[in-house]
């Protein structure tokens, strides 16, 4: 009891902190703007941004599950960082592990790079993917996502990979071990994918 | 190799594409020519009404739509800059007057290299232009260049450190597209010039030293 307290305090505090620098920085951009400093006015808007960025990311990690299987996330993997931070804007990244012997890698960039090239093998007519690659189109809660099967070279399964473009964000999936198919995908059955990419347009 | 059983939803979509693709380029089609129109407005959002709105929707947990009004707020401050950046650059470099109408400046919110601000210049065949990144990705550059990144481990005669102003640099050269010298500024700056059909290293860079970077810097807010 006196735990979930203790969490329950840390979460207003953290709130607060945050709705504080926001408010904050909203104020620095104003008066940097009516001074005529542009360039302050706009330091101020980036932190706003990134305090912005930040609660997006600890919603988004709220409603991940703590076990995939037979994983368990790592606490301090969970990583947010905003804009302002990283060259792509929004970054979120949580691991679950299994003591070592494999591990599932989550992360939602926003304005990724990589969109464009996931987003144009997506739009490829399925006749067009060869027949020997290890690639594949498949639906996850009804977005297309771009599936793959990571070998060695002797052909044997290193991993699964998933890439999911919304919006301007890319949800990928990194899956590191030996498994089937099926069971990587019942992994990402796991991932509430509609929620987050409605949390982290 | 996975199996290639695709999903038959998404090939009944991209079915449903490739026909919606042949109707639009369709010679038959009845569709008249675009007459004019007003176009899009591309005019600035007023910077303390889309903080004003950012607030309202950070206080109600309306993430998402105070990103976007931050975004905007954002889009006007960095058009203000680049265009406070445009007037304070030369209008003429070594006898090349400034083609005004190729002015450009490009917000962060619109592209992952950052803030963009570019002018060019141009007379007869010679023509210059001056690029100016800002951003985090700038960043990225600048450390390439002072690291030495840039360098090759063979020996390149078409590529030298040079240093314009005090700041350092990295010259190129190729027949077919002239001479380029990038330059690192502050912490998170990088400029990048051009030059076509200039006539030798020396003139290149005399067109490099025609621009005021500590004024860039400054309006930039860089250190």
């Amino acid at each position: 009891m006196k735990n979930i307290i203790s969490f329950f305090l840390l979460c207003v505090t953290i709130v607060f902190t945050n709705a504080q620098e926001f408010d904050k920085q909203i104020a620095n951009a104003k008066s940097a703007y009516d001074a005529g400093n542009y360039e302050d006015s706009r330091l101020a808007v980036q932190n706003a941004l990134h305090e912005i960025d930040m609660k997006i990311g600890q919603e988004v990690l709220a409603v991940l599950p703590e076990k995939i299987d037979n994983m368990a996330y790592v606490a301090a993997s969970d990583q947010i960082a905003g804009s302002g931070t990283t060259y792509a804007g929004l970054f979120i990244e949580r691991t679950w592990d299994n003591s070592g012997t494999e591990n599932l890698e989550f992360s939602v960039i926003s304005d990724s790079p990589l969109i464009g090239t996931v987003n144009t093998f997506l739009a490829l007519p399925s006749i067009m993917i060869s027949s020997g690659s290890n690639q594949k189109k498949i639906k996850v809660e009804g977005f297309k996502a771009m599936l793959e099967k990571k070998v060695d070279e002797n052909a044997n399964v290193t991993g699964f990979s998933l890439m999911l473009p919304y919006s301007n964000a890319l949800l990928q999936l990194n899956y590191n071990g030996t498994t089937t198919e099926e069971a990587f995908l019942a992994m990402v059955k796991q991932i509430p994918v509609t929620k987050i990419t409605e949390i982290a347009k | 190799m996975i199996d290639k059983v695709i999903d038959d939803e998404i090939n009944d979509s991209d079915t449903e594409n490739a026909d919606q693709n042949t109707s639009s380029t369709d010679e038959s089609s009845n569709r008249p020519a675009n007459q004019g129109g007003s176009g899009l407005d591309n005019s600035l959002d007023d910077v303390p009404t889309a903080l004003a709105q950012a607030s309202t929707e950070f206080n109600a947990e309306e993430y998402r739509n105070a990103r976007t009004s931050l975004r905007k707020a954002l889009r006007t401050l960095e058009i203000k800059i680049g265009e406070q950046l445009l007037v304070s650059l030369p209008e003429n470099v070594k006898g090349l007057p400034v083609e005004t109408d190729a002015d450009k400046v490009v917000s962060s919110t619109k592209t992952w290299a950052g803030l963009t601000i570019h002018r060019e210049y141009k007379k007869d065949d010679s023509w210059a232009s001056i690029s100016i990144y800002n951003g985090t990705t700038s960043g990225l550059a600048t450390t390439a260049i002072r690291s030495g990144m840039y360098s090759s481990y063979e020996e390149d005669e078409n590529q030298k450190q040079v240093q314009i102003k005090g700041n350092d640099a990295v010259i190129t050269y190729s027949d077919s597209d002239g001479y380029a010298i990038s330059i690192t500024l502050g912490q998170q700056t990088f400029v990048a010039i051009e030059g076509v059909n200039i006539a030798s290293e020396a003139e290149m860079i005399a067109i490099a030293e025609c621009f005021d970077y500590e004024k860039i810097k400054k309006t930039l807010g860089d250190q």
